[in-house]
């Protein structure tokens, strides 16, 4: 009996220690930082599911000039061809080619129809539109994993809670799990097959289930990644990204 | 040891290479895409119009088109050439050969600060999802407000754009005119506070008018508040005075703009509205004056209402099932009290192979007389992208 009350005050205590030794700032910074590169392009190939058969397939090349600047460009379906998204501070432009011209979008509407909403391409820097708060250490598919809760900065942030897996020893994002502030979870995006580009390793696989209908998902591959050379500033500007 | 550090090296570099080759291959130079479709329309005709009694007009109930669209480009570094074609047959529908929507040429300086445009093309300017007062300063030609996404002519421009940094830009066109378009030379400024964006633009035509306008968006959340404001005083618009004689606007400076709204909704909806005041169309008395004379001034007639105010809402859900989109909206334009009231669906049939169908009621106030020249009708179009 006394050994078991020991043990309990033991197992308490080392929680407490793990707990008091995570830096939810820390953690999600260094995150984020796995998740952000400045100066990058990457080609991205977007399925989007009905009952896990393919619905609709996308080809998109992504320049990053900084978290504050993105740029989608479609190269496939012939349908999309052309069309274009900016993201330049907290605006979004969508530029529509057969009408010459762009209109603003909002974070929070789906991307295409897809399970990924605006934002979650769009806007992924944590660090600035959210806090963080250490829930609890947990195995995640056999990765120890540090759980940290994360809550909206500002109202025009994509997501008001935010539940996020992080890989304790390299900080690699594993899972996100996203809430209304209702409480009610409305997808989960898992991310998978961390592959090396060159020196950069990046999560080459999201998936994205929604919970608001459970026969949609959508699979975002990332087939090519650089980072280095430096980017116009014209192809993030408002007037001049449709070019 | 020395032998490992290199052999890693050498792999990096290989894999960099490739990397980098399989982006640039995934951007090919020459580039043709386009559509080919084929359109049907059907309605009835309202008996009761004031502007076509008994069907003076001779309108048709039908009509059906076959339409083609190809987008030639090629591409070299910041250097791009465009020929955009589009031909139409058609029975009862103005059909026309083969011509070029757009074709241009453009370049850009390195780091893409300048940037300059020739040739035939669309100007992107304004913010409006539906008007553009604002584009209307180098008189663009907007097809059809029932199919707003429609590939429209672009006009004859030269610009030159300078990119001060990635909140600002300022453009000139210089238009030739001729064709009936306007010439003259219009500037444009465009920049951001925050979360505010705007733009103002200017523009003197060869006829000594002026245009000035200015654009604006702010983005709250879901929400994006717009507008654009117009202020000019080279109106070629005609009116109907009270003794039935058509006279052109008098001159003097008047004013356009449009106000509206987009939200995103949960199920990935989406609402629109826009209110647009267009200081070319008829004030109430005009409109009064106009309607008194039809059938005789039916030349001036308007499918969507010939007064300055309409309002236009509508609701859509997209759903990524075949790329299917359900939209219900409406128009109402003030002075003439008519409604559009549209419900629209469209649809992937097969890969490439897209369904639209746009429904309409066309619908007046008891106490007005109507001008419109139809009551219901339906519109159908297959698209095939390639």
């Amino acid at each position: 009996m006394k050994a078991l009350f020991l043990g309990c005050i033991l197992a308490g205590l080392s929680a407490l220690a793990n707990a008091i030794d995570v830096d939810a700032d820390k953690s999600l910074a260094r995150a984020n930082t796995y998740m952000n590169y400045k100066n990058a392009v990457t080609n991205m190939h977007m399925q989007v599911l009905h009952d896990e058969e393919v619905e609709t397939e996308y080809e998109m090349r992504v320049q990053k000039l900084d978290s504050d600047h993105m740029r989608i460009e479609f190269t496939a379906p012939q349908r999309e061809k052309g069309r274009k998204l900016l993201r330049t501070g907290d605006k979004m432009f969508m530029f529509l080619p057969d009408l010459g011209k762009s209109i603003v979008i909002s974070a929070r509407q789906s991307f295409l129809g897809s399970s990924f909403s605006n934002g979650d391409l769009l806007r992924t820097d944590l660090v600035a539109d959210y806090d963080p708060t250490y829930l609890r250490d947990e195995s995640l598919g056999g990765t120890n994993a540090e759980v940290l809760e994360l809550r909206a900065k500002r109202a025009d942030v994509t997501y008001d809670r935010i539940v996020m897996w992080i890989d304790k020893a390299s900080k690699r994002p594993l899972r996100q799990e996203f809430f209304t502030l209702s409480g009610k979870r409305i997808k989960y995006i898992e991310y998978r097959h961390p592959k090396h580009f060159g020196e950069l390793e990046v999560n080459s696989e999201l998936f994205v289930q929604s919970d608001l209908n459970r026969h949609e998902s959508t699979l975002l591959t990332i087939s090519a990644h650089t980072v280095g050379s430096i980017l116009p500033v014209a192809l993030f500007q408002k007037d001049s990204f449709a070019r | 040891m020395k032998r490992l550090a290199i052999i890693k090296t050498a792999l990096v570099l290989s894999a960099m290479l490739a990397n980098a080759q399989a982006l640039a291959d995934d951007d090919p130079a020459f580039n043709v895409h386009g559509y080919l479709q084929g359109a049907a329309s059907y309605w009835n005709l309202n008996s009761s119009s004031a502007a076509n009694p008994e069907n003076i007009m001779g309108l048709p109930t039908s009509m059906g088109a076959v339409q083609g669209d190809a987008t030639f480009s090629v591409e070299r570094d910041a250097s791009k050439f465009v020929l955009q074609l589009d031909g139409k047959a058609a029975k009862n529908e103005a059909a026309y050969p083969v011509k070029a929507f757009q074709l241009f040429a453009s370049t850009a300086t390195a780091d893409g600060s300048w940037f300059f445009q020739i040739g035939k093309f669309i100007p992107n300017w304004g913010v409006g999802q539906l008007w553009n007062p604002v584009r209307e300063l180098t008189s663009e030609r907007r097809k059809d407000l029932i199919f707003p996404n429609d590939a429209i002519e672009g006009i004859r421009v030269a610009e030159v754009q300078y990119v001060i940094d990635v909140k600002s830009s300022v453009s000139a066109l210089f238009l030739p005119g001729g064709d009936g378009e306007n010439s003259g030379l219009a500037l444009r400024l465009s920049s951001a506070f925050d979360d505010f964006d705007y733009a103002l633009s200017a523009f003197s035509d060869a006829r000594g008018g002026h245009k000035f306008g200015l654009e604006w968006s702010w983005v709250a959340g879901p929400a994006t508040l717009l507008g654009e404001v117009t202020a000019s005083n080279g109106s070629t618009a005609t009116v109907v005075a009270a003794d039935g004689t058509q006279q052109a606007r008098s001159p003097g400076y008047r004013s356009s703009y449009v106000f509206g709204t987009n939200f995103a909704l949960p199920e990935n909806m989406q609402f629109m509205a826009e209110y647009y005041h267009d200081s070319d169309a008829f004030s109430q008395s005009e409109f009064n004056s106009f309607s008194a004379n039809l059938p005789a001034d039916s030349a001036l007639l308007n499918p969507l209402g010939n007064g300055r105010d309409t309002v236009f809402a509508s609701l859509s859900k997209r759903i990524a099932r075949h790329h299917t989109t359900l939209t219900a909206s409406a128009f109402h334009n003030f002075q003439s009290a008519l409604s559009l009231y549209q419900a629209r669906a469209t649809t992937e049939l097969a890969s490439q192979l897209d369904l639209d169908v746009v429904a309409g009621h066309y619908a007046v106030a008891a106490d007005h007389a109507s001008v419109s020249l139809f009551r219901n009708t339906l519109d159908l179009r297959l698209r095939w992208n390639y």
